[in-house]
Parts: structure tokens; sequence; C-alpha cells
């Protein structure tokens, strides 16, 4: 398990992060969404010991990652921005991270390198951006890391590699009950792929739940009645972000999707429609909720 | 496994660096192909350690911050950096295998340019240093590179970005140097002329590094590669370096990527330390030597300046910015004139160090006040002075003197003589001073000294032939250990003797050793101030002088140049002899020869001789030689060189003496003919008779005519 307790780290006087705290269990996939500067490949950095924190603990199980590297060695991290030697192919990096990492798998990376279609001999400089992303990714793997940090690392493939690189990665989790930790400013890229996601915001995480739950316990109603009806019809259900025109009124309801029907088919509406709602609707009402404006962030795409 | 995987770092690291290094390695490889091809085309003699390629000393100043730069300087880029950091090494792994792989590149670096030059050396024939000497001066530019590398890397670890890299990693390897000079230079300016302070070990030549700069301006590079201390200085320094560069490399922040420092206050400490060296040049002019010409003052204040503002503009991106910063270039200037300020506090406190004779235990010299026999090569240390250093001198006498002598307040004739002595106080404290004395102290204090039979002792001793000593004769090529040893062994080394330089010495003969960790050397002359050694020198140029004198004379038909000197005792003049096949000598020909000459020259007949005189007289002509008068010449060398032995009255000896008209005159095609002949001595026998025979002719060629 990942522990992240009350972590921050300051670049300068800008805060990237400020007392973040999150659990990341075993096994699992931790999506991490959020905004440009929100603190995201910071944290990644700091789970992986690039970084060391200014405050706060990080430990995985049990022990500190920074300068560790006992912990370590069970890590793989791929930035956003990867790293390969100049002028080399993927068989010089192959040795350079067999030399770095006691545990890389060289079978193991030739037969991901056949998979993904990758030649050996070439100049990795001639690789294409998705290319050298896929690349870094099967170095990261085949180091049989039972951690994996994966920064953005699915921005720049094409919707066939993605799925090729989701499957692979699911198949390492299987095998190897290996936790992944992803980052992405996407939710659409994010809500196939996690079992919890986070958001960020501002260095700090500002919601953080099941994916299955997230979707599953928020809805949009819309109901009609033929009597004229106001917000307090509704009292004692969790409900936000009210509406109301005329005589038909829509809203966004927390709970069991059945046992609010059950209620407000009980009130012998003209109309009642339940709705389903996705990952960004979902994320936008809940900050909307929590008095965060997201109208920007929007903009860019969450 | 950890060393498995340090070894897999290792090679790693060794891979990594491998282009950058192996192309200085190539470059320096080249310059001494260079240099040695040079060497053998002039025929350079190799006589001395820094002969042997002068080129390599600045090896290390580019070996070593190019691998700094490489090995540190990669972790500016944020990619490069967060793989590094994010392996399951420790940083102090990463640290050690990049400073392991460094030395091999070093090594290799040095090792090939010092061989090729060996090969060079050995091979074109004019090599007398010893092989040892290649090993000394690998070791030399090994810990000088690893030296250079470890401070630099100090530079690099702190900073982000190549340009503070560069300027970082020189102010970390030059600035405590710089500072340690001008400390040692204040103490200098501030004591009297009679007290100054022996600050040895802050010696400017004392680190392998900087030391080569130092060290090569006041021409002592050679007793620094030959010494034993500056090594193990070096060493533990490196030690430091290294230990400060790992523990620097731990703290270091993986976010420094690509930013010139931590934070902008440490960006601005380091801009006020790349401005620092010009305040402290001023702060010194100003309160040390009074000196307030505005021009220069603001000249360096100025340059200080420009250094600030740019290194901030760069580094900070922003020209504005860089101005927003200037209050750290006041504060630079601030810092510079405080630590001038603690130099002369400090070496004002020690200027007024006072002692009673009571507070003395004992007093101990590092050099003897005046040699009696010898002279010691000027860039090696003299045998008697590490004698001399083990006498505890706890006499009252010698207390009282030095106790007065600190006092400064002596007067008279301006200081000749220098002393370096160590006062062990009762206290158990020891100070160091260097006390100057004018030939008159001089003469007093040895007076006194050698009334002691400890000091007299240590003074009047030399090496005995059992200490391992390696010997070489100023004009003799061709000897063996064994010969030389008997010469030695036949000096006369009891008592004393007035030794007088450079009169009616035929040969010198030095030895050299190591006492304890340092290196020695000693001349002795030869003459016949020394008979048993003059008689067993005679001996060994039998052996040898007749075949010596057959090739110079051989010579003398065969080759296109030849120079012969040789001092006519009470005759005033040099006699240069030489064979040239030149034309333009006979525009200074004296009178009727010369035209009757001139002729015989073009047809190879002549042979010229250039009479000079010596300094300060105002004669000097040449004289030209037809075949019989040379021939008659030679005989009469050769009568003077058959008769010399222990019997002779005068001995003289003659070497190859080049004139710089000789030189210009020759031009370079012909230097290979004279190196065949260099060191061969001519020891001739000047009798009354053959001195006067030899005048004879002098005077006959220079005026045509027998006087």
């Amino acid at each position: 398990m990942i522990r992240v307790d009350k972590v921050s780290k300051r670049f300068g006087d800008f805060y990237a992060l400020k007392e973040l705290s999150c659990e990341i269990s075993s096994g699992s996939v931790y999506g991490l969404v959020g905004a440009n500067g929100a603190g995201k490949s910071t944290l990644l950095r700091l789970i992986s010991g690039v970084y060391r924190e200014d405050a706060g603990e990080i430990l995985i199980d049990g022990e500190p990652v920074f300068n560790n590297p006992r912990v370590k060695q069970r890590i793989a991290f791929v930035a956003d921005e990867v790293f390969f030697l100049q002028h080399s192919d993927l068989g010089r990096m192959a040795k350079l991270y067999a030399a770095a990492y006691p545990s890389f798998d060289e079978q193991y990376f030739k037969s991901l390198a056949a998979r993904f279609k990758l030649p050996m001999n070439k100049n990795i400089a001639a690789f294409s951006k998705g290319m050298r992303r896929q690349s870094a990714l099967i170095l990261s793997l085949a180091t049989r890391p039972s951690i994996l940090l994966l920064d953005e690392t699915f921005d720049g493939l094409d919707p066939i590699m993605r799925n090729l690189v989701k499957s692979i990665v699911y198949e390492t989790m299987v095998d190897r009950d290996m936790t992944v930790v992803l980052s992405s400013h996407s939710l659409r890229e994010l809500e196939d792929t996690c079992d919890q996601l986070s958001l960020l915001y501002n260095g700090g995480i500002v919601f953080e739940s099941d994916v299955q739950n997230l979707k599953t316990r928020m809805f949009k109603v819309q109901i009609a009645f033929s009597e004229p009806f106001d917000k307090s019809r509704f009292e004692g259900m969790d409900m936000i972000n009210y509406t109301q025109r005329g005589c038909v009124a829509n809203f966004i309801l927390r709970g069991g999707r059945d046992e609010a029907k059950a209620k407000l088919d009980g009130m012998q509406p003209l109309l009642l429609e339940l709705l389903p709602l996705s990952l960004e609707e979902v994320f936008v009402y809940e900050m909307d909720a929590l008095g965060y404006d997201f109208s920007s962030q929007l903009k860019e795409g969450i | 496994m950890k060393s498995a995987y340090f070894n897999a770092l290792y090679k790693e690291q060794f891979r990594r660096l491998g282009l950058p290094m192996l192309l200085v390695s190539l470059v320096f490889a080249t310059i001494s192909i260079i240099d040695g091809a040079n060497n053998a085309a002039e025929s350079l003699v190799i006589e001395s350690l820094t002969r042997i390629n002068s080129s390599l000393f600045a090896f290390p100043f580019a070996a070593g911050l190019i691998a700094a730069l490489c090995a540190f300087g990669t972790y500016n880029r944020r990619s490069r950096c967060d793989f590094y950091m994010a392996i399951p090494a420790t940083r102090t792994t990463i640290f050690f295998s990049t400073t392991l792989a460094v030395v091999s590149w070093s090594a290799i670096g040095a090792g090939l340019s010092i061989a090729i030059s060996a090969i060079f050396n050995l091979f074109g024939g004019f090599h007398i240093v010893q092989l040892a000497q290649y090993l000394v001066l690998f070791c030399f530019l090994l810990i000088a590179t690893m030296l250079v590398y470890a401070m630099c890397s100090i530079g690099c670890i702190i900073t982000g970005r190549l340009f503070s890299n560069v300027v970082m990693s020189q102010i970390v390897l030059w600035l405590p140097r710089f500072y340690i000079m001008l400390v040692n230079t204040c103490a200098d300016s501030m004591s009297s002329e009679f007290v100054r302070f022996g600050f040895e070990p802050l010696n400017n030549s004392g680190q392998l590094a900087t030391g080569i700069l130092f060290a090569g301006v006041y021409n002592e590079l050679e007793r620094m590669m030959l010494s034993w201390w500056p090594y193990i200085y070096s060493l533990l320094l490196l030690g430091a370096a290294l230990a400060l560069g790992c523990w620097l490399f731990n703290r270091r922040k993986a976010e420094l990527a690509e930013q010139s420092a931590e934070s902008p206050r440490k960006q601005n400490i380091h801009a006020a330390l790349f401005a620092l060296p010009l305040w402290l040049a001023i702060a010194y002019e100003v309160l040390v030597e009074a000196y307030w010409e505005s021009t220069l003052l603001l000249t360096l204040a100025l340059l200080s300046l420009v250094f600030f503002i740019v290194y901030q503009s760069v580094c900070k991106r922003s020209f504005i910015a860089a101005l927003k910063s200037l209050l750290w270039w006041v504060a630079s200037a601030a810092v510079g004139a405080a630590l001038v300020l603690v130099a002369i506090l400090g070496c004002g406190l020690i200027d007024n160090v006072r002692l009673e004779a009571e507070d003395i235990e004992g007093v101990y010299f590092f050099n003897s006040i005046s040699d009696y026999k010898v002279i010691y090569l000027s860039n090696q240390g003299n045998y008697s002075d590490y004698r001399v250093r083990e006498v505890n001198l706890s006499d009252e006498t010698v207390n009282e003197l030095v106790a007065s002598a600190l006092d400064g307040e002596r007067g008279g004739p301006a200081a000749s003589t220098f002393v370096r002595l160590r006062i062990k106080l009762k206290s158990g404290y020891s100070i160091y001073r260097i006390l100057g004395f004018n030939q008159q102290e001089a003469e007093a204090w040895t007076e006194t000294l050698m009334a002691n039979s400890d000091y007299q002792d240590a003074v009047l001793s030399v090496p005995s032939s059992s200490e391992n000593l390696k010997y070489s004769f100023n004009n003799l090529d061709d000897y063996t250990f064994e010969e030389a040893e008997r010469v030695y062994n036949a000096l006369d080394k009891s008592g004393e003797y007035d030794y007088v330089y450079w009169d009616g010495e035929v040969d010198s003969l030095v030895a050299s050793g190591y006492y304890g960790l340092e290196v020695y050397a000693v001349r002795y002359a030869i003459s016949k101030q020394t008979p048993e050694a003059l008689d067993e020198y005679i001996e060994l140029y039998k052996e040898r002088g007749h075949e010596m004198f057959e090739l110079w004379k051989q010579g003398f038909s065969d080759t296109k140049v030849y120079s012969i000197s040789l001092t006519l005792p009470d005759s005033g003049l040099y006699i240069t002899y030489h064979n040239n096949d030149g034309y333009y000598y006979y525009a200074e020909l004296y009178g009727e020869r010369a035209e009757t000459l001139s002729s015989s020259i073009e047809e190879g007949k002549a042979r010229m001789i250039e009479v000079r005189a010596q300094e300060g007289s105002p004669e000097s002509w040449t004289a030209v030689l037809t075949e019989e008068e040379a021939a008659e010449f030679f005989e009469l060398l050769a009568s003077c060189t058959e008769a010399v032995d222990s019997e002779s009255t005068r001995v003289i000896c003659t070497g190859v003496d080049w004139t710089q008209e000789t030189m210009e005159m020759l031009g370079n095609d012909l230097w290979k003919d004279w190196t065949n002949f260099r060191g061969i001595p001519l020891l001739l026998d000047l009798d009354d008779e053959r001195l006067e025979a030899l005048n004879e002719l002098v005077l006959k060629y220079r005026y045509g005519q027998e006087e």
C-alpha cells in the first residue's frame, strides 16, 4: 500500500502540494486527475522518490521512499517527458535499464517490443511521440515493478495502442498484483481504466472516490407534477443543483437509485426520468457543491 | 548483489562518460604526438620531469572540468534527472560509481599521452630522465585531474544549468586558493622586512591542481612533483572535496534541473561569490597597500559589477531581475572588505607576538643561514636544510637572539638571507616565522649557531652514499652509477672550506635523494680544491676523454656546426670556435684577411673562429682560420687534453657554447648537428707554457701576425 500523509512540496514560494493525504491500495488502479499545475506530476515524483517531500511522509508498505533502493527497485516511473540516451536504440536503452534495475527482464522486454512492433536497432530519435511513449512503457514494465507510475502516458497514443497498453498493464496486474497510479488531465481517459479517482486542485485532493460508486451514486432527475410545487416537496433527499421551470424540475440526486425511484414514484409525478451522469458531470456537480469554480477547468478539457 | 549493482552502474557511467573523455584523451594524445615530434626534430634533450611533455600540465584542468560537467551537468536536464533519481540506487552509489568512472578515464587519458611522450623521448635518443619519473608524472596528473574534478563537481552539483555549472565550478576551484594567496601576500606586506610569517602549509604551490599554475610561475613545478607532501595534502583535499560533493549530491533537489540555483537567495549568493575575487583585490589594495588610485579601483569595481550583472542576467533570464539584485553585489563588496580585514587582524595579531627568551623551549630551523660547501639547486631542497630541521636548539643564547629578532625593530641594511624557523614555546604552542638577515647579522648568527655542535653537524653534513642517492655530472653523460659514486665518495666532506663559485671548477656532481618525504639535490664542485675527487674525475675522464676528443675532432671535420668555448685565465677572452659554411660572416672580418679568406670559406676550406670578449669588455671580433691554422689550433688543444692529470697545475674544462649571434647566423637546420656533441667536456692542462702558446695563437688569429 502507498500511504501519502500530509505531504507538502514547495518550489520556491509556490506550493505544488499542501498537506495532501491519500491511500492507494495494492493491486488497484488509481487515477489522478486535475488541470495543469494541479500537482499530479509532483505527487508521482514524490511517490517514485525523485523528489523529497518538504513536509509529511510517503510510505510504501511502511517504508519511506526517498533514497531507499529497497523500495525504489519495486517502482517504475514513466515520466511525462521520457528520457532516452542520445543516439541510442532500444537495445542500448535495455542495457541501461538492465544496469540500473537488477530485476530487468530482457526476454520479457523483447516480447513486449515485438507486440508493439517496435524496432530494436533503430535510433529512438526517429520514433514518433507515441512510439517513444510505448518504448518508455515497455522498458519500465520489463523491470517487473510492483508499482507502476504513469504520468500522462496515454496522451499521444492512438486508440488502438491505448487499448493495447491497457491490456498489457492489466495482464501484468493480474500476474503480479501490480499497483498502478496514473495521471491525466482527461477524465474520459481514466474512466474506463481506474478503480479509484482523485481530483487534485491547488495542491490538494478535493475529491476522491471509487469510480463505480461515483457513477452509480449520483444521477440526474427530471420530474413534473400537475399541481404547483417547489423544492420543499423533495425535502429529506440528498439533492444538489435544483432548477425548476414551471411544473418541471431538474436536480441531481445522490444516493441509491432504486430507493430514490421508489420515493419519487410515491409522489405521483406526471413525468419522472432518472438519467445517468458522465464522470465529468459527476465531478463538476460535486465540485460545484463544494464551492469550487471549475468553469476554467472545463474549458481545459476535464 | 550490492557490489554487482555498483559494478553495473560503474560500467554504465564509464560508458556514458566515454565520448567526452575519449575526445579529451585524443586531443592530448595528439598534442603529445606533435610535442614529441617537435622535440625529436629539435633534438631536444629531456633532462627534467617538466620537459617530458609540458603541454600535459593543461590536462587536469581540461579533463577535470569536462568530467565534472558531464558527470553532474547531466542532471541539468529534467528528464535525465528524473530517470537517475528514480533508479533503485542511493545517491552515494551514483556519486561514487560516477567518480570511479572518471578516475578510469582520467587514468586512460593521462596514461595514453604520457606513453606517447615516452615513446618519442625514448626513441629520440636524448633522454636523460629516469623512467620512474614517467610514473611520477602519471600520478601527478591523475591526482591533479581528480582534484579539479572533485572541486568542479561541487560547483556543478549546486547549480542546474551549464553556464552556472561552469562559473561556480571555477569559483570553487580558485576562490579559496585566491584568498589563501591574498592572506600570504597580506602577511608579507604587513610584517617587517626582518620578520615574516612562515605559513608553509598554505604555500601557494602546495596543492597539485592550482599549484600547477603557481608553481610554474615560481619555477617550483619540478620540486612540487618530486616531493611527497603536495601529494599527501592533495589527496587529503581530494578526500574532503569528494566527501563534500557526495553530501551535497545527496541533498541536491531533483527540481534544481534547468534552474541556476535552488532558490533566489542562493542564486544571489552565487552571483555575489562570482564578484567577490575582484572585491577582495580592491579591499586588499585599499586596506593593506593604502592604494587609492581611483582609476584602477574603479575599473576593478566596474568589472565586478559587469561579472555580477552578466551572471544574474543569464541565470535569471532577465536584465531587470539582475538589476533588482544589486544589493547582493554591494554585499559582496562588504564581504570582500570583511575578509581582508579578517586577514589583516589575524596577521596583525600574529605580527604583534612578542616573546621573552624564557618563553621559548626550543627553536627549530627549517633551513641553514648560509651554505658552506654546496649550492643547492634552486628547484629542489637542500640536504643540510632537512638535517637542520631536526636540531632542537634549546640554547639560551639562541633563545635570546630569536626573541630579540622578533620585535622587528632592527635597522641597518636590507635583508639578504632568510631563514624559516619554528619556535616551540613552553606553553606547548609553536609559532612559525621567517627571519631576514643582512650580511652582518647572518655572520653573527652563524657564529652563534655554529657553536652548537648539533647545528654544526647538521649544516656540514652531506648525504651518505648509502642513502640511496642518484648522481649526475654536469659535463659528463657517459658514466656508470658506480663511477659517479666513487667520485662522490672522494669529495672532501669533512670540515669546511671556502667555496668560490666558478673558480677553477672542472665539473660539478649533483647528488639527489629523499629525506623522509622530501626531495633534495646538492651540487658539489669538482676542482683543485677537492683533490681526491678531481683525481677520481680525471681518471674517469681519461677512460673516456680520448674517445670523446676524437669524436670532437671528427665532428669538426664532418659537421657543419660546432662550437667550443673556453675561458683562458688572464686573457679576458672567450674563444668560441665553430665550423660554419655561411658566407655572411666575412662582413665582420678584419682587414685584408677578409678578402683573402672569403674565397676559402666559399670553397669550404676555411674554418672560422669567433672570439668574443667577456662581459663588460668592448672587444668583440671574428677571426677566420685556414685549414692549417685550424690544424695548429687543434694540435695545441690535443696536447692540452692529453696532458691533463692530477698533477696539472691548471685544469679547465670546456663545453659547447652558443652566442646569440651564432645561433642567429647558423639557423635552425644546423641544430641537429650541435646536439651530437652536447656534453662532451674537454679537460685541458693549461700550464704556463701551453697557456702562453694558446694566447699567442689567439692573438695571431686576431691580428694576423704574432705579437
